[in-house]
């Protein structure tokens, strides 16, 4: 018989090498030399940190009870990892982007950073893995038990003390070291390849020192199967579809799976291989299970625990070193499970809830002034201790076997509760933080009244009469047959309800409630990782194509290709994409970002290249960009019509006040010169008629009468220019009545007469009808007949001149003609006859300002009609007034 | 002929056969899940009642399933481009 010290000699050597390859792969790392820490392989056998105590002396025994049963335990994760591609690739590359330090983390962060998400969760998990982390303890003193030489002296309680004792200083020791940015532990995870070998090795030297070394081959030891095991009753059972269900789950949802899983991946590639390799793994550490416990039943004497059947096959068959092996191999699955669990729960209880509760208790004190990285790992540490003193305490405080045998599968329900929420997150954009608070709550209540508080046989809460005839004997509400189901089982009916009700809760209340905007933010980063990337890809390199797919998105598809061609044509590529260059990169980001803005082009490449995570400065300085590039090209819009709009008005008024100042200047010059020649003359006679003393009677009355005339003709210009100035300021006064207009017509012809009869000029009147009332100032219309016909008659040069005076009615208009058979205007003289100062020809008497005209359109404007120069073919000007008849004047006309 | 359409060409193809590629991928653990998570293998009678008969047929499709994996890992390499 081994003596029970030298295995623990062996098991302190085997311990001490541990030690020895944790403390190399982490100096290795920290030296930057740990490709073989790296590799694929290293990352599958840690995987194996799945297969616990329970499950390698477990699996035999569940074999020895319940047949092919066990190989649930295995399925379940190997249909995951077939899955992979779909599923955990998207888990692995999502916690590797957003740095998730724990499956508390990944469900918070998913759901807007949610810290009271992580506590539930870090509690579900706690609560879930210290009856884990107790089975662990129970399975290496009861393994360690069967060596002892006298069971009297052997004390379990204080083997698993110092068991624990020596793991919480491993963990603390390799577990934090340092607080990682990636929470990645390559000492831990190296020893735990080697536990993983160490496991395979001895569960394989054992079925085959059972297949081939008791029995003979494979046939014989399955045909010394007990005829329990083989049964009419179908293979797949509700029981084996639960069993399943649960360790896939499992293989997400357990802190210590998705430690490994998830937060030690240095590179997505090495899932690829895990898909394959861990299912092997399973495979061949399954492959002799239900043979060593055919072997047990058959060669060892009945009563037996064939949970131990694994160590005590050899042990009791002589074979010493054997059995030592599958202690290494029990004792490195407990070990291993019981490292990584209590890292994995450390990193959740210390940055989940012991750190927020700490900056919240230190909120007043500058942050500046403490070490959190050294608060981190003390918390870590001491988090560390008292997971494992928990587990140490449950494993004393129940003390027993049985109650701990089925705790395994009640801990994978409990830790279930986070699938929903956990899937919903990945690959449901509605999924809400309170929907998965509410469903995870939901999940776990019914799991605790249905399946763990019954576990403890009435001695927890409910008690026995609950249990039969449900609280307050409302038999609807019995713990193990909710709303009077028939399942049997107790872990299907506890399943079927949490994982039913959780799910139910998830999704009615993800719909009625309405996310965050950093949920929103969160759920499309998510959901949506793959869909615009669908390359695997680990380096930070994009493919050429996705590229191309985005420059077309974003440029145009012409654009695009007219670029990717450009470098294609630079590399000497006849056809296809160019090749992938940093140079194509700088100049395609330039290119996008004058589409997008800098921040924004250079976030977008980055995720399509999967080269750096989108951080949110990078999305803030990207919203900020877009913000202010449309914010700025408002306010350009809004000042670039207000600009044109001013420059309009602007250009308006130039125009206007050029007008006027040339009209300004016209009018000056004109009037200083018509007040020129009169004051000229005055000034000469009067002069002559100051100095020279001597001059004759006759001639100073003569000169007297020019001077007097000329100061009328001054008083007269001024006149016409102050009445002018009057009328087109709109200030004239107006003596407004109703009037005849063959009186003012005849009216002005009186006062024409002389004048006309003086050149002999003949003046026709032809107004019809008759009478013709109007609305008007009699006395300015009288002035500007006057003028028209005085002018007539100067320009009256014909052999006989006639000049034609013609009234008649237009639509509610008076329409009248002054017309004579002279030379006519000009048609270059047409256009200006109405300015001031102009004059028809160089013949003009001297007696006329060339106001006249100016001031009968102003009369014509103020009485509200107009006056024109009507151009024909006919010889003479042809003046044509219009202004509009009285109401009286339109009635007679009607 | 340009070069226009022979990019564009060349990337939808190369985009549809990695389509195709995953849509394989997704089989696999659907047919496994109907086999080893539905009572289908038992009312098809593959397996038997024989406790023998049925770890050989579990243990076979077991192994089976684990060789399309591997060989569906091969096939998805070129849709997995670089490492670490």
């Amino acid at each position: 018989m081994l003596s029970f010290n030298v295995l623990i000699t062996i098991c302190l050597i085997y311990v001490g090498i541990l030690f020895a390859v944790a403390g190399w792969a982490d100096a290795r790392a920290r030296a930057g030399s740990a490709k073989f820490l790296r590799s694929p392989i290293v990352y599958t056998l840690s995987l194996s940190v799945y297969c616990t105590a329970w499950t390698f002396y477990g699996a035999v025994g569940s074999a020895a009870r319940n047949g092919l049963e066990f190989a649930t335990i295995y399925l379940g994760p190997t249909l995951v990892f077939l899955a992979w591609w779909w599923v955990l690739r998207r888990l692995v590359r999502l916690g590797r982007r957003q740095r998730i330090t724990s499956i508390a983390d990944f469900i918070s962060s998913r759901y807007g950073n949610s810290n009271i998400i992580a506590v539930i969760v870090t509690l579900l998990c706690v609560i879930g893995s210290t009856p884990y982390i107790a089975l662990q303890l129970q399975s290496l003193t009861l393994s360690l038990g069967v060596f002892a030489e006298d069971t009297q002296t052997y004390m379990p309680g204080t083997a698993a003390f110092w068991a624990a004792v020596g793991l919480a200083f491993f963990t603390i020791l390799f577990g934090t070291r340092n607080i990682d940015a990636n929470e990645r532990h390559h000492g831990v995870v190296s020893a735990i390849a080697v536990e993983a070998i160490v496991k395979l090795v001895a569960l394989l030297s054992v079925g085959i020192f059972v297949v081939w070394g008791l029995a003979n081959g494979p046939a014989d030891i399955l045909s010394r199967a007990p005829a329990s095991m083989s049964t009419a009753e179908p293979l797949i059972t509700p029981r084996w579809m639960t069993l399943t269900f649960l360790s896939a789950t499992a293989i997400i949802c357990l802190p210590r799976m998705f430690q490994v899983l998830v937060v030690e991946n240095t590179a997505e590639e090495h899932l690829a291989t895990a898909s394959w390799a861990f299912p092997l793994y399973l495979f061949m550490l399954s492959l002799f299970v239900l043979p060593i416990a055919i072997g047990g039943l058959s060669f060892l004497p009945e009563g037996s625990n064939p949970d131990l059947f694994v160590v005590t096959l050899p042990l009791e068959t002589g074979n010493f070193s054997l059995a030592t092996l599958a202690f290494l191999g029990g004792f490195s699955s407990a070990t291993s499970m019981v490292i990584v669990a209590a890292i994995a729960l450390s990193t959740m209880v210390s940055n989940h809830i012991v750190l927020p509760l700490w900056i919240r208790a230190n909120r007043e004190r500058d942050p500046q002034s403490d070490d959190v990285r050294s608060l981190l790992l003390s918390a870590r540490r001491i988090s560390i201790v008292c997971i494992l003193a928990l587990g140490y305490l449950y494993y004393s405080l129940t003390d027993g076997t049985a109650a701990l045998a089925s705790i395994g599968l009640i801990a994978f329900l409990g830790v279930a509760q986070v699938l929903p929420a956990l899937l919903g997150g990945l690959f449901w954009n509605n999924a809400t933080r309170i929907g998965a608070l509410a469903g995870i709550l939901t999940g776990f209540a019914i799991w605790a009244y249905t399946l763990f508080l019954p576990s403890f046989e009435g001695q927890l809460i409910l008690g026995q009469q609950a249990l039969q005839t449900g609280p307050w004997d409302l038999t609807w509400l019995r713990p193990q047959s909710l709303f009077g189901s028939q399942i049997e089982d107790p872990l299907v009916h506890a399943t079927v309800f949490s994982i039913g009700g959780n799910l139910l809760v998830f999704v009615v209340v993800s719909l009625i409630t309405d996310p965050t905007p950093l949920e929103r933010l969160q759920a499309v980063r998510m959901v949506h990782a793959q869909d615009s990337n669908p390359r695997f890809r680990s380096a930070g390199e994009a493919t050429i194509e996705d590229l191309f797919i985005l420059a077309q998105r974003i440029l145009g598809r012409a654009d695009a290709t007219a670029l990717f061609e450009r470098f294609a044509r630079t590399q000497n590529r006849q056809s296809g994409l160019p090749e992938y260059t940093d140079d194509l990169m700088r100049v395609l980001e330039r290119e996008l970002a004058g589409t997008v803005g800098a921040a924004a082009a250079h976030a977008m490449l980055a995720q399509v290249s999967g080269s750096e995570d989108l951080s949110f400065e990078d999305l803030f300085a990207m919203a900020d960009e877009t913000a202010e590039i449309m914010e700025y090209s408002q306010e350009l819009e809004i000042r670039s019509r207000e600009l044109a709009e001013t420059a309009a008005k602007l250009r308006e008024v130039n125009m206007r006040l050029t007008d006027i100042s040339s009209q300004k200047d016209a009018f000056l010059s004109q009037v200083s010169h018509e007040l020129r020649t009169p004051m000229t003359s005055i000034r000469s006679f009067s002069e002559i008629m100051r100095d020279n003393r001597g001059t004759p009677q006759k001639d100073q009355k003569r000169f007297a009468s020019i001077i007097h005339d000329e100061s009328v003709r001054l008083t007269h210009l001024l006149d016409e220019i102050l009445d002018l100035s009057f009328l087109e300021s709109g200030e004239a006064k107006l003596n407004i009545q109703d009037s005849e207009l063959s009186e003012i017509v005849s009216r002005s012809l009186n006062s024409t007469s002389a004048m006309a009869e003086h050149r002999q000029i003949t003046i026709l009147t032809d107004i019809r009808p008759k009478s013709m009332r109007l609305v008007t100032d009699p006395n300015r219309l009288s002035q500007v007949l006057i003028n028209l016909i005085t002018n007539a008659i100067k320009y009256g040069t014909a052999d006989t001149p006639i000049v034609k005076i013609s009234a008649r009615i237009r639509q509610s208009e008076v329409i009248l003609n002054v017309k004579d058979n002279g030379p006519g205007i000009p048609p270059d003289t047409a256009r200006i006859i109405f300015e001031k100062f102009s004059r028809v020809g160089q013949s003009a008497d001297r007696g006329s300002a060339g106001l006249g005209l100016a001031i009968a359109r102003e009369i014509m404007r103020n009485l509200g009609g107009s006056i024109q120069l009507q151009q024909s073919n006919e010889k003479g000007a042809n003046f044509e007034l219009r202004m509009p008849l009285s109401i009286a004047g339109k009635a007679a006309a009607e | 002929m340009t070069e226009r359409p022979v990019i564009s060409q060349d990337a939808t193809r190369k985009a549809r056969q990695s389509r195709k590629r995953q849509e394989v991928a997704l089989l696999i653990p659907l047919f496994g899940a109907i086999i080893l998570f539905t009572p289908l293998l038992g009312s098809l009678g593959i397996g038997g009642d024989s406790l023998k008969s049925r770890f050989v047929s579990l243990f076979l499709i077991w192994l089976g399933l684990i060789i399309a994996s591997f060989i569906m890992r091969r096939m998805l390499r070129p849709d997995m481009r670089g490492d670490d």
